[in-house]
């Protein structure tokens, strides 16, 4: 009997053994296909930031971008302020990019009755791109634009190269850079608040 | 006494600049585009998600537009008001809620309900609008900014045919260049490749053209410049259009490199 049931738990073992070996051998040509699909962008975001001095960039929670306090200087005899603002438009949810168009409509102009020109034309407007690494480039497509010029331009995905998305500087002119036509804040404008609304449109392509 | 006061204070500062750094973006949408396919007297309902990951409460005004891609079909497109063009589909998309609130950091959830029409045939498109409404003007000197996002609305009839053609293939100069014309009733999205090929079958060269969004029986033209690595010589340039879901448009264009590059075309075939 010890010998019988020897015998089975030797075979019971060898079957054990030897089954795994032949399922293997079995299944020895079977081929995976390995993919990684990486998904697409599904959404988009807005922010916007304030920029003083050397500081850090900061987030602006509300979307009013105000440029006060103007300071007066004497030197130049311009109002300047001592900071400026940058929007920045990205894909969220996966790589893509948004298209983004740009709108400026002028609001308050305490020179009007004066004839003289608000908001529009003592601010301007710069195109940029920042790449993957945080570098940030000039859109050669877009050249800097006074505010009151800023007017249904668009913004497209191929002029900004994957992995990019658009950056909008805001600034009031303060320098000989400003755009042709601009005009800086001096003792000649009429003492107020100029203001105006940007509407940044964001969808994908 | 002082002291601690003083420790405090530090403490509820440093806190506030983490909350202030840790808000991110003001508006976040989470679906940019809504393509469906459906059969005529269908209705469809789906949801989009918008997110204000932001500390500060959000009004949103939510609302429909019509779109347009405009020429030269590079992704660029147009607003209008609702049911003002004629792929318009505003008349059958209702969305709840239009108007509302999104507290700090807060996910809502807008239902959308498409009642697409049993004589529906071909295209229909548009946007649904998410705008910020906490732009109040605080009467200081600066510019108000109104930021919408939009969700593309790319409603089809079910199996609607992807009819696209290339045209007037010709040479000027060292470049190839003709038209895509879209025969459907949908928009096409046609994506551009292209290899060189000489005699022996290798590949001389190989390049990309960028999207077009060519609406129902528009054209564009499109231009391919033959880099100097290709030599002297006969060629076949295979021309390749992915329209998407598997679609796809070839056009193969036989031709000679002469001397000072200029191309002559011997033949085009689909």
């Amino acid at each position: 009997m010890r010998k019988i049931t020897l015998i089975i738990t030797l075979l019971l073992g060898v079957i054990l053994i030897a089954a795994p070996v032949s399922f293997a051998q079995v299944n020895a040509t079977k081929t995976f296909t390995v993919s990684a699909t990486i998904p697409g962008a599904t959404g988009i975001s807005i922010n916007a930031y304030n920029v003083t001095g050397n500081n850090n960039p900061v987030l602006v929670s509300g979307l009013n971008l105000s440029f006060d306090p103007l300071t007066y200087d004497p030197v130049n005899y311009i109002y300047m302020p001592d900071h400026y603002f940058y929007i920045d438009v990205q894909a969220t949810g996966g790589p893509g990019t948004p298209t983004t168009t740009l709108t400026f409509t002028q609001g308050s102009n305490p020179n009007a009755a004066n004839s003289g020109n608000g908001l529009g034309w003592k601010g301007a407007l710069t195109y940029a791109k920042v790449d993957s690494l945080g570098a940030v480039n000039l859109l050669p497509t877009h050249p800097k634009e006074l505010f009151k010029d800023v007017n249904g331009d668009v913004v497209l995905p191929a002029e900004l190269g994957a992995g990019s998305f658009f950056r909008a500087y805001l600034g009031l002119n303060v320098d000989s850079t400003m755009p042709a036509g601009g005009e800086m804040f001096t003792l000649n404008d009429a003492a107020g608040v100029y203001d105006g609304t940007l509407l940044v449109t964001a969808t994908i392509p | 006494m002082k002291r601690i006061l003083l420790f405090l204070g530090l403490c509820l500062a440093f806190l506030s600049l983490i909350s202030l750094k840790e808000a991110s973006a003001q508006l976040l949408l989470e679906t940019g585009k809504i393509a469906l396919s459906l059969k005529p007297g269908e209705t469809a309902v789906g949801e989009i998600k918008i997110n204000n990951i932001t500390d500060k409460e959000v009004a949103v005004k939510a609302y429909w537009q019509d779109f347009v891609y405009t020429p030269p079909f590079d992704g660029n497109k147009k607003f209008f008001p609702p049911a003002t063009t004629p792929l318009s589909c505003s008349q059958w998309v209702s969305f709840s809620p239009q108007d509302f609130q999104l507290k700090p950091f807060e996910k809502k959830t807008i239902s959308y309900n498409i009642k697409f029409p049993a004589s529906a045939q071909g295209g229909y498109y548009g946007v649904l609008f998410f705008e910020n409404h906490s732009a109040q003007k605080d009467s200081k000197t600066g510019v108000s900014v109104i930021a919408r996002v939009g969700c593309l609305f790319f409603l089809e009839t079910a199996a609607s045919p992807k009819d696209a053609k290339v045209r007037d293939v010709k040479a000027v100069g060292n470049r190839i260049e003709g038209d895509i014309q879209n025969n459907s009733q949908i928009i096409l999205i046609p994506k551009g490749i292209f290899y060189i090929m000489n005699k022996e079958g290798l590949i001389a060269d190989r390049g990309e053209l960028g999207a077009f969004y060519l609406p129902p029986g528009q054209d564009v033209p499109f231009f391919i410049n033959v880099s100097d690595k290709v030599s002297l010589g006969t060629y076949t340039m295979v021309l390749t259009f992915d329209l998407g879901d598997g679609d796809s448009l070839v056009q193969e264009v036989d031709f000679t490199k002469t001397e000072r590059s200029n191309l002559v075309i011997l033949q085009v075939r689909d």
